[in-house]
């Protein structure tokens, strides 16, 4: 079974019911939404391993959405869905990374599931590097890691498995120590520390 | 032997957060006393504001040092409430001010700036394990300012400043490609140092000394 969090966001109810009994019968998590508003209100309570969305949707786009993930967790993949594909391919900037992919409508099911697949398997780095970490220290990892000064927050003792859920809730303090990780992994990378 | 310099150590222990930094502090008072300073303690229950402002307006010069909770506009003493506030900031006239809590340089530190000799603060969360083992580092990187100023008196604040940078640099390292890097948990440490290391402020005479 996979255990992939998936969020689908598509203002076609239709798109959304089909996509959802594929990808819940692959055994992925499925959280959905009807406008890109919603899609990333949900995306900011929670950590998604992938974001499958229309292009085309009214007020918030699938690209933008994809852009505004981007700020938070820059390693979510995002799968666009459009029925446009060469105005599609005009539109977005071919650098653009917050993409992982893109699929023309109509969308192929198993094209989509593979899509997904691949896509959860490159999951997070920091997320699966805290996962496998908090799976294999069990007592070490439910020990207070962190404490503050601050008496801003009702809790001051964090976890390494409380900074593990943060991060994949996506609280503020989830995105802060998120932010942390990369920021110290990007010290180091570009000070040729580790390679 | 004189006891011509007085620091007035303000320091709570309320929770197993300032239970930590309340033992930072015991280290640095030792450190004083050592070098024959006079201490003016005031602990756990006597780290409340009238205590502060009693001892505040009694002498003329003081190294002012704090442990505790911090928020922005407010250092908080044993029983919660404030014991130097934006209301009460002009006690510290004239102060070597040297604080070890969360966020108060964003707005206290650099208000007080303006009528103490100096303030070294921090802007953002200060962030430690509670574990011995490991929060021993994040201490030797708190205290590595005041007492490099105390071991050597020539130490302007801004070389004892950058002493902190260095040391918390140095663990950061230490914890990530050093010797004492072993797994994503000595990882955890590094970022919480590197977050500290980052929010360290210092306001006021540059050139000032103890």
């Amino acid at each position: 079974m996979n255990a992939g969090k998936i969020l689908l966001v598509d203002d076609e109810p239709e798109i959304v019911k089909q996509f959802k009994r594929a990808l819940t019968g692959e055994g992925y998590h499925v959280e959905t939404a009807g406008s890109g508003e919603e899609g990333f209100q949900k995306y900011q309570t929670h950590y998604f391993d992938v974001v499958i969305t229309d292009w085309r949707m009214e007020k918030m786009s699938g690209l933008e959405l994809a852009r505004q993930i981007d700020t938070q967790h820059p390693s979510t993949k995002v799968i666009i869905i459009t029925a446009f594909s060469k105005e599609f391919e005009q539109t977005i900037d071919p650098q653009h990374y917050h993409a992982f992919d893109y699929l023309k409508k109509p969308v192929d099911m198993d094209n989509l599931l593979n899509k997904v697949k691949e896509a959860v398997q490159r999951k997070d780095g920091v997320i699966m590097a805290l996962e496998n970490w908090v799976e294999t220290h069990s007592d070490e990892a439910t020990r207070p890691i962190m404490a503050t000064l601050s008496q801003q927050r009702e809790k001051q003792l964090w976890s390494a498995k409380d900074i593990l859920e943060e991060i994949k809730s996506n609280t503020e303090r989830g995105k802060q120590e998120y932010q942390k990780i990369i920021q110290l992994t990007i010290d180091l990378l570009t000070r040729g520390k580790i390679q | 032997m004189s006891h011509s310099k007085t620091v007035l150590l303000v320091r709570t222990h309320s929770d197993a957060t300032t239970e930590t930094t309340y033992h930072w502090a015991e280290t640095v008072k030792q450190r004083f006393l050592t070098h024959h300073w006079k201490v003016i303690d005031l602990a756990k229950d006597d780290a409340v504001h009238s205590q502060v402002e009693k001892a505040l307006l009694n002498l003329d010069s003081y190294v002012f040092l704090f442990y505790g909770h911090g928020q922005s506009d407010k250092m908080i003493g044993q029983d919660g409430m404030p014991v130097i506030n934006l209301n009460n900031l002009s006690l510290l006239k004239d102060q070597k001010v040297y604080v070890v809590a969360c966020l108060t340089a964003q707005q206290l530190g650099f208000e007080a700036a303006q009528i103490a000799s100096f303030y070294l603060g921090y802007d953002q969360e200060v962030q430690f394990p509670i574990d011995p083992v490991y929060s021993q580092y994040v201490e030797k990187c708190v205290n590595k300012g005041i007492l490099a100023m105390l071991n050597m008196s020539e130490c302007r604040i801004e070389q004892a400043g950058q002493q902190i940078v260095d040391e918390y640099t140095r663990w950061i390292e230490y914890f990530t490609i050093g010797e004492g890097a072993s797994d994503t948990g000595t990882f955890l440490l590094a970022t919480q140092l590197r977050h500290n290391r980052d929010a360290l402020r210092l306001f006021g005479d540059l050139s000032a000394t103890l």
